[in-house]
């Protein structure tokens, strides 16, 4: 019997092993830790929800977890929702390689959508409208990398300020040089529509008529960016200049290229999401070019939230925006389950498992000590002692 | 044209929105200055605001009829109370930010952004909670009838009507802030924390205590500011929600290259602007079909908006050399690695 145990030891050994050296990569600490702070984001709104509510708590846990995957509308809404948030995702983890913070993607994001809507309504097709979206996106992008480049302006700043002057450049426009034809009348005036030939062509997937083609660029903007920042030089350098910016500088990578094509491309990324966010092809959202109350779009700053769960990763902004938009799927479900649940049990939801994230630090320290202590096993590692000892 | 009404109210903003920006820009300075960026100002002005409103709104339901809502010494009593409720509010919020980047070394950019949306969804749901109204919105012009000003003067009516105690309060939180930055040890303490940390702790400063207490002065000055700024705004309800002054605020303060005098004149600027703006525009739409500029760029109010903003980037870009942040800056401060 002893000897079954050991040769069963011995049998999952390397199983264990490889298991191990895998959980000890930095990638999944950082899958580890976004799990941890959306698992207890959502206890927490559980726990809210106990003390408002005890008996509809379960099925609002419920809710929030299933809504989203509930029938095919729903997933059909996440999908669509997340999509544009990867986008805006993206543009702020590039930008985080250079320890850059693109504040300013709210600017980019409403730039890129104005821009795009614009063509669109002088009769473009979709992917001129997709292009010139990225382009002036990347232009606001521009203005932010060349002032940090060439004149030191904190990015930041230049990102809240640029933020409010195309806020306040689209409101001018939209009351000075924007033609009556292309305003939106079946509503208030100060609405524009993205007209069908600038809409992303759907898929046509039955049910789900929201997919289109802006899945299949996300997936492979997403895979693109994921080579360039880990396969290329340019990834390479500007890994090393946000890690340590004089041994950049004095390996001879250009500071002032890489601030501002960092930042170029991060707008360009925001001016795709711009795009998308008013682009759905068949019910698309419409523009709000003067709103009154001097509110920016939120859709930059959920971008922020994206890319923070996701560890700055391109590949985890995919499923971390799909999280954010599984939970916020769940808004309407909540309402009805017990009228003292409104719609912002998900946005606190949303905010704590950000809050959380940021304890990133934190977790990964405990994780270290952890994999220390198992690497202290015998039976864990890998020592040719160890083997030959068997062996013999 | 530009009346003395309308000057008045010019005033008005001008005194609201200039003291509000400074409170709230010495919000991030003082926590900058101990090294700690605080991206959360939006959420400690809704925290502070919200409370501060929230209990005037008690206050107004509670004491009906009693002198505290009738006499003005009344009044004055509950603004200080609201103010101290908002100046407590935002001290409570500032734990939120300063525990997690002091004690667990979190990165602050991130807590800050995140503390922003977990400000407005707290005061939501406290809110309905409260007010048992489903829609996000709390009332700010509770004792605004009694404190209209009637002296037949249009300028002195418009200035001084709908502004209330804590703004006073707000001028003597700007002078203490002002002294306890350039004239006392713990200012010249908070900063020698953000410019050098290891330095201070080694002349036997404990940084971790100086950076609590640089959050928790900022979170609670931003707190006070969007208390003033909210419980003066001539609007019936609050859509929970700092309209961005929080990020105003901390730009303000790296235009005023971290100087607490500096950042006294540029809040001014943008406080001049964000006055001038709406009361330039209404008066220019009462004008009628006189109006010279109707239909161009000079006619329409996001122009006047966009102005500061322009003019700040420009002004930037020309005095950009100079520009110098805290060394020290968001940085976590480990004792182990000096």
């Amino acid at each position: 019997m002893n000897n079954f145990l050991n040769k069963c030891k011995d049998f999952f050994r390397p199983v264990a092993i490889t298991s191990h050296s895998i959980l000890k990569r930095e990638g999944s600490k950082n899958l580890i830790s976004a799990a941890i702070s959306i698992l207890l984001g959502l206890f927490l709104g559980f726990i809210v929800m106990l003390l408002v509510e005890p008996s509809g708590a379960f099925k609002g846990l419920g809710a929030l977890i299933s809504t989203g995957f509930s029938n095919a509308q729903n997933f059909n809404r996440v999908v669509y929702k997340a999509i544009p948030m990867i986008f805006s995702g993206l543009s702020i983890a590039f930008a985080f390689r250079l320890n850059l913070f693109n504040i300013g993607i709210t600017g980019q994001v409403t730039l890129g959508a104005f821009c795009s809507i614009i063509v669109g309504l002088s009769g473009a097709n979709w992917f001129i409208c997709l292009l010139v979206g990225m382009l002036s996106g990347a232009a606001a992008g521009l203005i932010c990398g060349f002032l940090k480049a060439k004149f030191g302006v904190n990015e930041v700043l230049s990102g809240i300020m640029l933020n409010w002057v195309i806020y306040y450049f689209i409101g001018l426009c939209g009351r000075i040089w924007l033609p009556n034809s292309f305003k939106d009348r079946i509503e208030t005036s100060n609405l524009l529509v993205m007209p069908d030939n600038g809409r992303m062509p759907s898929l046509g997937i039955p049910n789900m008529g929201d997919i289109s083609v802006g899945l299949i660029i996300a997936i492979i903007v997403v895979a693109v960016i994921f080579i360039v920042l880990n396969y290329t030089n340019f990834g390479f350098e500007l890994k090393m200049s946000g890690r340590n910016k004089d041994a950049a500088k004095y390996s001879g990578v250009s500071q002032t290229k890489s601030i501002i094509l960092a930042l170029l491309i991060s707008g360009a990324l925001a001016g795709i999401c711009g795009y998308m966010l008013y682009s759905d092809p068949i019910a698309p959202s419409k523009f709000l070019w003067d709103s009154g109350s001097n509110t920016l779009l939120s859709d930059g700053f959920n971008g922020i939230s994206v890319s923070l769960i996701a560890q700055n990763s391109p590949i985890g902004c995919i499923f971390s925006s799909i999280v954010l938009t599984v939970i916020d799927s769940a808004q309407n479900t909540l309402s009805t389950i017990s009228g003292s649940y409104n719609v912002h049990y998900t946005e606190l939801i949303k905010s704590v498992v950000i809050y959380l994230a940021a304890l990133s630090s934190f977790i990964g320290i405990l994780y270290r000590r952890l994999n220390e202590k198992i690497d202290a096993i015998p039976y864990f590692s890998r020592d040719e002692k160890n083997i030959n000892s068997k062996g013999a | 044209m530009f009346g003395a009404a309308d000057f008045g109210t010019l005033i008005k903003y001008f005194i609201m929105y200039g003291i509000g920006f400074i409170l709230g820009s010495y919000g991030g300075l003082f926590s900058e200055a101990s090294g700690i960026i605080n991206i959360a100002l939006e959420g400690s002005m809704v925290f502070g605001a919200f409370m501060g409103l929230i209990f005037l709104q008690g206050m107004n339901s509670w004491c009906a009829g009693t002198f505290l809502v009738t006499t003005s010494g009344g009044l004055i009593i509950v603004y200080l109370l609201g103010c101290l409720v908002a100046i407590l509010a935002g001290l409570l919020f500032s734990y939120l930010l300063s525990f997690v980047s002091i004690k667990l070394k979190a990165d602050q950019t991130v807590v800050g952004t995140a503390l922003n949306t977990v400000a407005v969804a707290i005061c939501t749901i406290i809110n309905t909670q409260i007010t048992h109204i489903d829609s996000p919105e709390t009332q700010n012009n509770i004792f605004s009838s009694i404190l209209l000003v009637r002296t037949g003067n249009a300028f002195i009516d418009n200035a001084f009507s709908g502004l209330n105690f804590s703004v006073v309060i707000g001028i003597i939180a700007i002078i203490a802030l002002w002294l306890i930055m350039n004239k006392t040890r713990l200012g010249l303490r908070l900063r020698a924390c953000g410019e050098n940390p290891a330095a201070a702790d080694s002349v036997g400063i404990n940084v971790y205590r100086m950076r609590y207490v640089g959050t928790a002065i900022g979170s609670s000055a931003a707190g006070l500011a969007g208390f003033i700024i909210f419980s003066c705004m001539p609007i019936g309800t609050w859509q929970i929600n700092a309209l961005g002054y929080g990020f105003l605020a901390i730009a303000i303060e790296i235009f005023g290259n971290w100087k607490a005098t500096n950042i006294i004149y540029c809040s001014l600027f943008f406080a001049f602007f964000f006055a001038f703006a709406p009361t330039f525009t209404a008066a220019l739409s009462n004008l009628g079909i006189n109006n010279p500029v109707s239909g161009t760029i000079f006619g329409a109010r996001p122009f006047y908006y966009l102005l500061p903003y322009l003019l700040a980037l420009i002004t930037l870009v020309i005095f950009s050399k100079k520009s110098r942040a805290p060394k020290a800056e968001g940085i976590p401060y480990n004792k182990s690695s000096r």
